[in-house]
């Protein structure tokens, strides 16, 4: 007998095949044509695919290096806060931060990382680094906050610092939830457009794949939607696998919240 | 080495609430002392007062507790932790295999050698007696184990940290008559090499193991003596009720 659990995951990925097969049916013909049009086009000498690697490149370049700052930080905060009492404050900080609207941040780094930095990719690294810090923040100190409290305090019963508690029972118990906003953050970094376009504009080369798409859209040309998308389909596959419970629990089980852990315990 | 404890006049308070008054008591190294009580009596707050976990729930102390001459709340929390092992009512046990568990607490206090470890951990386990029985289970998952063999595991993990003093909060409240005998026996066993602080609300478990025993009602103690001396002879009318279950009658009449 299937559980309800399992008979929703089944109805889920059931779902998401159907879903995945329309989706193919769809666009199979148009990427099979644009791809065709794309080789011909390259064959002739035009750069199209030489931009697509080019922007491919530079987005990796610049995603590793936001992520390189980020990550490391964010894990630090979210280390500190996520068992402190009073931690209401910073929570609604970093929740204010992280609902800063991306046009503002752009003209806040486009008025002093610019003039500072330059047009470079240091100033749009640490434009989308102030973009992810709260929103990594928040995702990581959750991450940390779900796993239950006893685990913590059966450590501190051992004699464990608290830095060997969070790594050695915290961090692994939490590292499915932590890799989920690990994704989530990149699929934002590769998605992010507004505050990069507020920054420096869209350059003739060298830009991140969104504004990459801008630039071949903004040029008028049909192949383009290549490019379009080759770029949904990145974000698609982070935000399904974001969605993956990475430590083999049930797809569609609702983690037990902070919250509720606390009144069990 | 077994640790004596000594606690004077400890007061603990959690914000304005008050859990335990004016409580002294001392314990000779190598010995057993039950807490015996009532539900909220302050047994379990008096053994988290004793490895600092307390602190850790926002409590604010008066008096001293002292381990082996010196005063606990002058020492490191976690240094204090590692000479007091405390084993909880209900076993949390972590991911990983029952010895990945056994070793858990050398492993977060730094020990990486294998061997040593594995030394370590047969250690506990012949200790306790349970050589035999545990060590065909070492490689199993912790967590598909049954509730008693999971509170034996908890107090192997406490165990294996060689503790000089080892605080049991209800011990036996998971376990089924078997589990209560192996744990009797095991405590029997290592009797001498660790001052030991059960609380206890079987009466008969305390008559059992503990060479002294202190009634704790109110978070006050009201007796405490030889256990033998204690049961057979209470000099408070209180404590007589108690062993006798009156004070329940009377406390359900009071209500």
């Amino acid at each position: 007998m299937m559980s309800k659990e399992q008979c929703l995951n089944f109805c889920f990925l059931s779902l998401c095949a159907l879903l995945a097969l329309l989706a193919l049916g769809l666009f199979l013909w148009p990427v099979l044509r644009l791809c065709a049009d794309a080789t011909a086009l390259f064959l002739k000498g035009e750069p199209l695919l030489l931009s697509l690697g080019r922007s491919l490149f530079f987005s990796l370049r610049l995603l590793a290096l936001v992520l390189l700052l980020v990550v490391p930080i964010a894990f630090l905060i979210a280390s500190q806060s996520y068992r402190r009492a009073g931690r209401r404050g910073l929570r609604a900080a970093l929740g204010v931060l992280s609902w800063l609207p991306a046009v503002f941040l752009g003209f806040f780094a486009r008025l002093l990382f610019a003039r500072v930095l330059g047009d470079g990719m240091p100033a749009a690294a640490l434009t989308l680094f102030l973009f992810m810090l709260p929103f990594l923040t928040v995702r990581f100190e959750d991450a940390l906050r779900a796993v239950p409290e006893p685990i913590r305090r059966a450590g501190k019963m051992l004699g464990a610092t608290e830095r060997s508690i969070l790594f050695r029972l915290i961090a692994p118990r939490a590292f499915g939830a932590l890799g989920r906003a690990l994704v989530l953050c990149t699929e934002r970094i590769l998605g992010e457009a507004t505050a990069l376009l507020m920054l420096h504009g869209v350059a003739p080369e060298g830009n991140m794949l969104s504004l990459e798409l801008y630039r071949l859209i903004s040029l008028q040309r049909e192949d383009s939607l290549l490019l379009a998308l080759f770029l949904a389909l990145i974000l698609c596959a982070l935000r399904l696998a974001a969605s993956y419970r990475w430590d083999g629990s049930p797809l569609l089980a609702s983690a037990p919240s902070a919250d509720s852990t606390r009144k069990r315990s | 080495m077994p640790a004596a404890l000594s606690v004077s006049n400890l007061d603990l308070r959690y914000g304005k609430k008050e859990i335990l008054r004016d409580l002294s008591l001392e314990i000779l190294p190598g010995h057993i002392l039950a807490l015996i009580g009532p539900e909220e009596g302050g047994k379990s707050s008096l053994l988290r007062a004793l490895n600092r976990m307390a602190d850790e729930e926002g409590a604010s102390y008066c008096g001293n507790i002292l381990l082996n001459g010196e005063s606990i709340f002058l020492k490191d929390a976690v240094t204090l932790r590692r000479a007091v092992g405390m084993v909880p009512p209900t076993p949390v046990l972590f991911r990983g295999t029952v010895f990945d568990n056994i070793v858990a607490g050398l492993r977060l206090q730094g020990q990486r050698n294998g061997g040593e470890l594995r030394r370590l951990a047969e250690g506990a386990l012949a200790q306790m007696g349970l050589t035999e029985e545990y060590t065909p289970l070492l490689g199993e998952r912790a967590d598909s184990l049954p509730l008693p063999a999971r509170q034996m595991v908890a107090f192997l993990r406490a165990l294996a940290l060689e503790p000089e003093l080892l605080l049991l909060d209800e011990p036996s409240r998971s376990l089924d008559a078997a589990g209560v005998a192996q744990m009797e026996e095991a405590l029997c066993r290592i009797k001498g090499r660790c001052t030991v602080l059960l609380a206890t609300n079987t009466l008969q478990q305390a008559g059992r193991i503990a060479d002294e025993t202190a009634l704790l009602i109110n978070g006050r103690i009201v007796e405490y003596g030889e256990t033998a001396e204690l049961f057979s002879n209470p000099r408070e009318k209180q404590t007589e009720d108690y062993l006798t279950g009156r004070y329940y009658e009377r406390a359900s009449l009071s209500l």
